[in-house]
């Protein structure tokens, strides 16, 4: 019986160890469509594109080099009472092309209020139709406010240093799904070989430190009252401008400002989803998409940006070797 | 609803007196033996052994407290009682069984010697006993010690070798019993529920086997003494620790540091217990990364006999703690703490007559943090209580009959703070109380018929979505002998859970899985079991068990996985079914044990309307099991896993999907396009088939007044790519465990 079992267990390893079947985790490609359209409450000139989803060989979608957008549809947009048609970029401006794309759709002298509901419906070639709607995002009452401190950079508390920039909006309507993202920014020129040019530095809300490297951490879309901006972060930005240059007099800050984008709740979805990342350990096979178009899928989504002067002193860019100059000025 | 009530429990009432009258007159002629049948070295108690009156050939199984009683014995007359368990060496006691009385025998079994020691093979069940049982196994630490480790013996992962557990891969100890969640086992050590049992995501069970003394697991068709999950119950019951000696023991693995002190105290008995982890070594097998986890887990138990203040009574006091800690070492990545607190008290009282009743407080707690420091991650914090009393009477009639009653409150505290991806917290925590009470009644006075029918009756409830509705929870268990040496049962019944954890289906391994009493939009979830079963003894060597269930569920609380706006709700409703066959073979002729099982099950779920495979719905499982005892302590298994491919989401393409990420130093948002996967719908593909290899060869020795175990494993042993899952981006499979030797050194003084 020894024997017996002996051998059953050594046949068993010999006959599954040579046992490897071949596995495939893809499934026929059915095409779909997607359409994406983000409306601008500020800008004249909307865009939206229609695309195919595609397959490759493998796993690498990159190496796919074929044009994925879709021409010859009718976009149309409702709005209040009138009807907004996009026009095709393959019939009028074969020559431009939108996110590499050949073909998409835009529309001229079209920016809408806030609040207001819009409707989006695109007949695709073949006759198919994809159609969404959304609600454009409400205003931000009181874009800045001071908070623990003044809004000046640096910030002051109680005629001290405070240690951290605070940006706080207050938020009227109903913005409960929906979000905005601010950013902060230094606006500086450089002197480089007698060219004068302009610059942003963008401050993050951290820098993380390990071994001599800084990175940054930089705000995410919330609708937190409050932003954080630490004031560590604010003077490692400072300081990068001018990284490794010795020559600090070339460079000289003429201001900073907050620029916000306010997005409607389905854009403040689409965000969020994006936002959705692990934690390393997690093992997550499968993640939700948003998409808010129905027989396709894809985003319809509105938004609003708005700029939010910061007065820098003086001192504080002179403190690192910079000219400094008022924004009046 | 009271008309229910009503019906139910007033036959209860009247019908118990015809049952109490009957006994008494019942009782003048025949006499009653029970006692607790322990081991004689250190007098902790065998459970689920073997008692019986060899001139009348009936007999009882001792529960997981080693108690029996053997009621309708013809008086004055002289009987051979005859106390087997495996492993042990057999006792004949002579009785005399005077009318009307109870003879009461603690009994002792001397342990086989290691050399003399052969297949020691538990919780068999007495030879044509028509005990009402379906889905139930009964495990003690004796069989999990024969099967072949990862690193340590875990008690979960031992579950999985059973037929109806399914399991996602070998990484985790989290089992899914015939078609149910993980959140929907009961879990109790000493009666008290455990909400998060594991060390390491889920890698390793956190309750060292070294303290059970005994397992009992319902897989479904459980009888009323149980509540609060859906699919199935393991009921652990820990050591007492030796009552004659003072003993220590410590051991190490690849993994874990553990060790164990006991002996009498005053009249009783102590033992303590605590296991850490000492590397992270062997985590990596699993995890294939660096895991900076540390953990660790602590047991202590005092019991008393108490002679004075209550004659008969046996107090116990037990406590349970675990704790784990993820702690990255780095600002950009999130740290992870996780902790169970168990303290229980325990009144276990026979009576003078054929009444026992054990009376418990219990107080449980979970606690679980995610620290996002600076990474994308959010803030997490949940900590749950809860505080239950309960009681439970057991009287036996002289007809072999019993009636069971009892109730249990239980006061649930919860506060579960989240952060959404916007950094917006809500406190989704909630109180609540649930009193319930339960009454059965067990038939069992004829030879080839058992019944055993009742029901738990909810006073109150958690779910703030089903107050003011008192549901019942109506069970029945039975059986038939068709013959001598085959038995037919079957059970059905109603159950509900309150409680749920947020846990997302997409994720194979998940670090944060918080519980919460199901939130006021919903209902309570609610199961119906239907089990049917075949149990055949062919010989004396050769048994085999089949059973078939059905099982229905409802309101299930699920993820909502189209959860895109904060006023979205968190769980959305859902349904499920899994039904299938379960087939078990055993042989054990010393020294040789075979065990065979097979699975054939299907399982769905349905979420707003989306039908699909769960991810542990395997079609086809099963084991063989070979032990093999060469004597002089050495002893060999061998143990074959197979099930068909699980289900998982296939790639149906990829399409371009704009990026918000914006770009630093420019005023961008909108980032262009990036290619993103397509998939198919929702897991209606399956991975490759599943099996493996694993062998273990152990041996125990003394030296001097040490006693020595070397237990030496192999897993994978032909080195199977048994595939875990695919990344998506870069096509790689990600395997399970690979073939992965190890090695655990035990040393008792």
């Amino acid at each position: 019986m020894k024997k017996l079992i002996l051998f059953s267990i050594c046949a068993g390893v010999i006959f599954f160890s040579g046992c490897d079947e071949a596995f495939n985790p893809k499934t026929e490609h059915d095409e779909e469509y997607l359409l994406t359209c983000l409306i601008s409450c500020d800008q004249n000139y909307q865009t939206a594109t229609i695309t195919h989803t595609f397959d490759v060989d493998g796993y690498d979608p990159s190496i796919y080099d074929e044009d994925i957008s879709i021409g010859g549809a009718d976009i149309m947009l409702w709005y209040e009472d009138t009807v907004y048609v996009f026009k095709d970029s393959t019939l009028n401006d074969e020559d431009v092309t939108e996110n590499n794309y050949k073909h998409f759709y835009y529309l001229e002298n079209f920016n809408p209020e806030h609040n207001r509901v819009l409707e989006l419906e695109a007949t695709m070639p073949n006759g198919r139709k994809l159609h969404s709607t959304t609600i454009t995002p409400s205003l931000l009452k009181t874009a800045i406010n001071a908070w623990r401190g003044d809004q000046l950079v640096p910030p002051s508390y109680n005629d001290e240093i405070a240690d951290e920039f605070v940006f706080y909006v207050e938020i009227a309507g109903d913005f409960l799904n929906s979000l905005y993202l601010p950013r902060f920014f230094f606006k500086y020129k450089k002197n480089e070989n007698g060219v004068v040019n302009h610059y942003l530095k963008e401050v993050p809300l951290e820098y993380i430190e390990k071994e001599n490297e800084y990175s940054p951490i930089y705000p995410t879309a919330t609708n937190q009252i409050k932003t954080r901006f630490n004031m560590n972060a604010i003077d490692r930005a400072m300081q990068e401008i001018s990284e490794g240059d010795p020559n600090k007099d070339n460079y000289t800050v003429y201001g900073a400002f907050v620029y916000v984008w306010v997005l409607d709740q389905n854009l403040s979805a689409y965000y969020g989803a994006l936002q959705m990342k692990s934690d390393g350990f997690t093992v997550r096979v499968d993640v939700p998409e948003f998409s808010n178009v129905d027989n396709g899928f894809g985003i319809f989504g509105s938004y609003f940006e708005k700029l939010f002067d910061i007065r820098v002193l003086a001192y504080y860019p002179q403190s690192f070797g910079y000219r400094f100059e008022s924004p009046e000025n | 609803m009271l008309k229910q009530l009503f019906v139910l429990f007033v036959p209860l009432l009247f019908i118990s007196p015809v049952f109490f009258s009957t006994a008494q007159i019942h009782a003048q002629q025949t006499g009653t033996v029970r006692g607790i049948v322990s081991d004689s070295t250190n007098g902790e108690a065998l459970a689920f052994g073997n008692v019986y009156v060899k001139e009348l050939n009936i007999g009882a199984t001792t529960d997981a407290r080693g108690y029996f009683l053997i009621t309708s014995i013809p008086a004055n007359k002289e009987y051979s009682l005859i106390v087997s368990y495996v492993g042990f060496e057999t006792k004949v006691i002579p009785i005399s069984i005077q009318p009307g009385k109870i003879l009461h025998l603690p009994i002792q079994l001397v342990p086989v010697s290691i050399e003399m020691q052969t297949v020691e093979k538990v919780a068999d069940k007495i030879s044509g006993e028509n005990a009402p049982d379906a889905g139930l196994t009964r495990i003690t630490v004796r069989d999990l010690e024969t099967l072949p480790k990862g690193i340590e013996t875990d008690l979960f992962r031992s579950l999985q070798y059973l037929p109806g557990v399914s399991k996602v891969g070998d990484i985790s100890a989290q089992y899914y019993v015939r078609g149910g969640g993980t959140n929907q086992n009961l879990i109790l050590i000493n009666k008290a529920p455990i909400y998060y049992p594991f060390h390491a995501f889920g890698i390793f069970s956190a309750v060292d086997p070294e303290i059970i003394n005994s397992m009992e697991f319902y897989k479904g068709g459980f009888t009323a003494e149980y509540s609060g999950r859906l699919s199935s119950v393991l009921n652990l019951v820990t050591k007492d620790g030796n009552k004659f000696n003072y003993g220590a023991k410590a051991s190490i693995s690849l993994l874990t540091a553990k060790a164990l002190a006991e002996g009498p105290l005053m009249g009783g008995s102590f033992i303590v217990s605590g296991r850490t982890s000492h590397s992270t070594q062997a985590l990596k097998k699993f995890l294939k990364r660096d895991a900076p986890v540390s953990f660790y887990d602590f047991s202590a138990k005092a019991s008393f006999l108490s002679t004075d203040f209550m004659e008969g009574a046996k107090w116990t006091f037990h406590l349970f703690q675990s704790g784990d800690q993820l702690s990255n070492n780095n600002p950009q990545e999130a740290d992870f703490i996780w902790k169970n607190r168990v303290l229980g008290i325990d009144l276990f009282q026979i009576t003078n007559n054929p009444l026992y009743y054990q009376v418990s407080f219990i107080w449980s707690r979970f606690y679980g943090e995610v620290l996002p420091n600076l990474s994308s991650t959010t803030h997490k914090l949940n900590d749950i209580s809860d505080f239950t009393f309960q009681a439970d009477f057991n009287y036996v009639y002289g007809s072999k009959d019993e009636l069971v009653t009892g109730f249990k409150i239980m006061e649930v505290h919860n506060k579960l703070l989240f952060e959404n991806t916007r950094g917006q917290a809500k406190d989704l925590g909630e109180k609540g109380s649930n009193w319930s009470v339960y009454g059965k009644y067990k038939l069992q006075r004829f030879d080839n018929f058992a019944i055993d029918i009742g029901s738990r009756f909810n006073l109150t409830q958690l779910t703030k979505g089903s107050s003011g509705k008192y549901y019942f929870e109506p069970r029945i268990s039975l059986s038939y002998k068709l013959a001598s040496r085959y038995t037919l049962k079957g059970a059905w019944g109603i159950y509900h859970q309150e409680l749920t954890t947020l846990s997302d289906e997409n994720d194979l391994i998940s670090l944060f899985e918080p519980w919460m009493i199901i939130p006021k939009y919903l209902q309570a979830a609610s199961a119906t079991h239907y089990v049917i079963g075949l149990v055949g003894q062919v010989t004396d060597e050769f048994n085999f068990e089949i059973e078939g269930y059905y099982k229905d569920l409802n309101s299930l609380p699920t993820l909502n996985e189209q959860k895109f706006f904060d006023t979205d709700p968190d769980l959305v409703n859902s349904t499920a079914e899994a039904y299938g066959w379960e087939f078990m073979v055993k042989y054990v002729n010393d020294p040789i044990s075979i065990n065979c099982s097979y699975t054939l099950s299907w399982a769905y779920k349905d979420v707003n309307g989306w039908l699909y495979y769960p991810k542990y719905d395997s079609r086809h499982s099963g084991s063989v099991t070979i032990e093999y005892n060469f004597g002089s302590g050495w002893r060999a298994s061998a143990v074959w896993n197979y099930s068909s491919g699980l289900p998982y989401t296939q790639i149906a393409g990829y399409f371009e999907k704009m990026n918000l990420d914006g770009r630093a130093n420019e005023l961008i948002l909108f980032n262009g396009y990036n290619p993103y996967t397509l998939l198919a719908d929702k897991n209606i593909g399956r991975l490759p088939d599943y099996h493996k290899l694993d062998l273990n060869l152990s041996k125990k020795f003394e030296l001097g007044s040490c006693k020595f175990k070397i237990d030496m494993s192999i897993l994978n042993v032909y080195d199977r790519q048994n595939i875990f899952y695919l990344e998506r981006e870069t096509g790689k499979r990600v395997n399970m465990l690979p073939f992965l030797p190890s090695i655990t050194i035990e040393m008792e003084i």
